[in-house]
């Protein structure tokens, strides 16, 4: 059988097609492979490896602030590169180059055969681990977010490959997340530091063969003379956080994503000794996860006309008032360790899952729209400072949440890593409260966030559209 | 920002709080044997806490640190003070007539938990109720439990550490039930019987003193070709004492540098506090100082006498007497330190469990005759 021929645009590129996107979710997928596993270290840490929280929780902060130093430093690495000598081009070659290293550094953070050392050695092996799996993870993952607008100019492509993004990125949250607990603990609940290992190894490989097909099947379309890191000029913050504390559009969305990310992983930990202790069955909290997950797969493809209908900040305030509901319910409903209580727990994550998801789906759109304001009410555009600082608070939430979160269960709440997945019930019942009340204060800011301070309702957007879109073109026609 | 944090996490433990429940007239009583505080997860007294949140029933508990006599007027004046229920494990099980009377007078349900009652005490109300393990369910519990360990070809290689095909256990006491148990599972998964490790001298191992243990014990190092593979026993209490021995004598020395044997016994309660306590009278004379500042650093002369005990507790993370209080209830520093591991028990909440569940009935006003029992617990 004669093999199709493949069909070339006017520049002779490939034209674009299912092809790029399959290949754009498989780099998501990739990247995830590996990310998802950072929900399991403080378990692994504190319960496998008996590293006090308190000293976890502090290095966790402390690789934090190198992670937000990392990704600016490799992204002006990766600009800097002026070489044209690259067979696929720059970015994916960068990508490849992180795909090896991914193959064994998510593994690094978990080496099991230091258990019996001290604390220092113990520290440091994390440290390093750690540091070794950012650098790695940083290579492939920036130039790979970079790739989106060089692989299409045309917007509509580029959404598809935004949405097919998310694809892989879910699919990539999914599969650890139902199959990890699986392996990785025993039958009374504990982790097995060895299967983590084992895991994680096996998944850098699976992620390894994810980024290898996206590598041989992204069509580079676009001149690659951009820059992944846009923020390489000089920088002076005080200004930048004085412009941005004006935007009140862009902290609303910030507020909003840092309960988010608060709710998702500062809870992560509170989550899994909850599975451990009070309901005993650490197996069946990913397929719970999973669950949870249902309503965002559900509403994201009625998004957009929802959006159309209602107006993004209408309707995301909806989708935390739905959380609020659902997490009051959590904290004061009668949710004992059995199965009713199960079920009345993941009802409750349901309907928080669905409020959570409505938000999710349009948050970067909204901060598209807090740059517009930047522009409508102050003149520039500023994008570079408003992306960074937002950027910066989600990290801070994704790094000082579960750090935060840890210090509280083991300095008030009676978490003890020598009691493993196995703590005292009285601990086990604070832990229920515990995550009941993150995910209520992850609710509540989103709330707060989105209706008390980010002011872009409907009618405000599409006059601040029109206003902008005016302005705009009485500047084309001066220029002409 | 804090404020709203401050207000969430006050909100949670409140309702923590409110949950666990404060003692008042209608709480349920629990009176323990020991001193019926909750230190370790592996314990009844948990696992009761687990099991009355569940049935919603609201409690308080109270030691009699061994004393009969403290407990029978502990239970009277908490009679007195119209309690909704006793739930009691006897210090002295001839003593649950007299309670039974005394409850009986008060129109007050009893259960007795964890200790042997008569029968005929227990019919003698019909708002009583005993749950204890039988030696039955104990052996079915334990033997699934060490079979679900090892009955596959992978996890059975894996515990036979020297790897001649056979594990080798170490039999203390009468634990002939429990190996056939685990033996029929192995038969079913076509794997090899376990066996014990010296016959001649599992029959021998009554020793009394320090200078026997050494003697016996020495014989089943590796050094001397006798790999201790699981360790079995059929007294928690005294495995404890095996345990500490084995250890001081360097048991197994060069194959518990890089494995773990895993230890299994009968019952639940082995007092590992009673005993450090027993061993280092100083330690259970400050616990017994109501006054004791437990943020005050250990005193030296303390500090001396529990170096005795290395093999007991980890001098390295105590400086306070904070956390020689974790430490003495905390069962890894008695079996762990990397030498011997996990001493399982019985069906801990399938008892408490069954406790709650009786007590939970006979407050709705039912009587014995309407309790049904549960598997691997024997309910009167």
């Amino acid at each position: 059988m004669a093999k199709k021929p493949v069909q070339l645009d006017e520049n002779g590129h490939r034209k674009f097609g299912m092809r790029d996107c399959l290949a754009y979710a498989a780099g998501d997928l990739g990247c995830n492979m590996s990310f998802a596993l950072k929900s399991t270290m403080a378990i692994f840490w504190t319960q496998f490896m008996q590293m006090p929280s308190a000293l976890y929780a502090l290095l966790l902060v402390l690789v934090q602030v190198w992670d937000a130093i990392n990704d600016p430093l490799i992204g002006s690495i990766i600009d800097r590169d002026k070489r044209t000598s690259y067979k696929r081009g720059k970015f994916l070659a960068y990508v490849w180059l992180g795909s090896i290293g991914l193959l064994v550094a998510g593994a690094l953070c978990f080496i099991p055969w230091v258990q019996t050392s001290t604390n220092l050695i113990k520290s440091i092996v994390f440290v390093s681990g750690y540091i070794i799996w950012d650098a790695c993870y940083t290579v492939a993952n920036v130039p790979y977010g970079s790739l989106l607008s060089l692989i299409s100019k045309e917007p509509a492509d580029r959404a598809s490959l935004s949405a097919w993004r998310s694809v892989g990125s879910m699919v990539g949250n999914m599969l650890p997340m139902v199959i990890l607990p699986m392996i990785i603990y025993d039958a009374n609940n504990n982790i097995v530091g060895e299967n983590v290992f084992l895991a994680a190894l096996i998944m850098g490989v699976f992620g390894f063969f994810c980024f290898q097909f996206m590598i041989r099947n992204t069509e580079i379309r676009v001149d690659e003379n951009v820059k992944c890191n846009e923020e390489t000029e000089k920088f002076n913050v005080l200004k930048a956080m004085g412009n941005f504390l004006k935007n009140r559009p862009a902290v609303g969305a910030t507020v909003a994503a840092m309960g988010m990310f608060i709710g998702m992983q500062g809870a992560a930990t509170a989550v899994t000794v909850m599975f451990q202790s009070y309901f005993k069955n650490v197996q069946l909290s990913g397929v719970v996860s999973m669950f949870s997950m249902i309503p965002i797969v559900a509403f994201t493809p009625l998004a957009r006309k929802m959006v159309v209908k209602y107006g993004k900040k209408e309707l995301a305030t909806v989708g935390a008032i739905c959380s609020i509901v659902a997490c009051a319910v959590m904290v004061a409903a009668p949710i004992s360790p059995n199965g009713t209580g199960l079920l009345i727990y993941i009802v409750c994550q349901l309907i928080n899952s669905l409020g959570m998801g409505i938000y999710s789906t349009v948050s970067w759109s909204m901060m598209g729209d807090a740059i517009d304001y930047n522009e409508w009410k102050f003149g520039t555009r500023e994008e570079g400072t408003v992306y960074s600082l937002h950027s910066f608070f989600r990290k801070l939430a994704q790094g000082v949440g579960p750090a935060v979160a840890l210090v509280i269960m083991s300095s008030w709440l009676g978490y003890s890593e020598v009691n493993g997945g196995n703590q005292l019930f009285s601990v086990a019942l604070n832990m229920r409260y515990l995550v009941a009340g993150l995910y209520l204060l992850s609710a509540v800011m989103q709330f707060v966030g989105l209706s008390l301070i980010y002011n872009l309702d409907k009618k405000t957007l599409e006059k601040m559209n029109a206003e902008l879109e005016a302005r705009n073109a009485k500047q084309e026609n001066v220029q002409d | 920002m804090k404020k709203l944090l401050a207000i969430v996490l006050s909100l949670v433990m409140v309702l923590g709080l409110a949950a666990c429940g404060a003692i008042n007239e209608t709480d349920v009583a629990v009176l323990w044997s020991g001193d019926g505080i909750v230190h370790v997860p592996d314990s009844l007294i948990n696992a009761l806490e687990r099991a009355m949140y569940i049935e919603n029933i609201s409690y308080a508990h109270y030691g009699a640190n061994g004393d009969q006599a403290a407990q029978t007027a502990k239970a009277q004046e908490l009679l007195n003070g119209n309690c909704a229920g006793l739930v009691v494990e006897l210090v002295d099980a001839s003593a649950a007539q007299t309670i039974v009377d005394m409850a009986k007078a008060k129109n007050v349900p009893v259960v007795f938990l964890n200790c042997e009652v008569d029968a005929a005490v227990v019919k003698s109300y019909a708002k009583c109720v005993s749950v204890n393990s039988d030696d039955a369910s104990v052996t079915t519990v334990l033997g699934d439990k060490i079979a679900e360990s090892i009955a596959d070809a992978k996890k059975y290689a894996a515990a036979d550490l020297d790897g001649d095909g056979v594990i080798r256990y170490l039999a203390l006491g009468d634990v002939s039930k429990i190996a056939d148990a685990v033996n029929a599972k192995l038969a079913d998964a076509k794997l090899a019987a376990i066996a014990p490790v010296d016959a001649a001298s599992v029959a021998e191992l009554k020793v009394t003193t320090v200078t026997e243990k050494k003697t016996e014990y020495g014989r089943l190092s590796d050094k001397n070709g006798a790999v201790v593979e699981m360790i079995l026993s059929d007294n928690d209490v005294a495995m404890l004492e095996q345990l500490v021995a084995l250890q001081s004598n360097d048991f197994n020395a060069n194959m518990l540098k890089t494995h773990f044997v895993p230890v299994y016994t009968v019952g639940a309660d082995a007092d590992y506090k009673a005993y450090v306590f027993s061993k280092i009278p100083a330690v259970g004379a400050a616990f017994a100082d109501s006054k004791l500042d437990k943020t005050s650093a250990i005193p030296e002369e303390v500090i001396e006498q529990i170096r005795g005990y290395s093999n007991l507790l980890k001098l390295a993370t105590m400086e306070k007497w904070d956390d020689l209080e974790k430490a003495v209830y905390t069962t890894r520093n008695v079996v762990g330190d990397g030498r011997l591991t996990n001493a399982a028990a019985e069906d801990l909440d399938g008892l408490a469990g069954a406790a709650a569940a009786a007590m939970a009935q006979l407050l709705k006003g039912n009587t014995t005759e309407n309790i049904v029992a549960v598997s691997y617990i024997t309910v009167k």
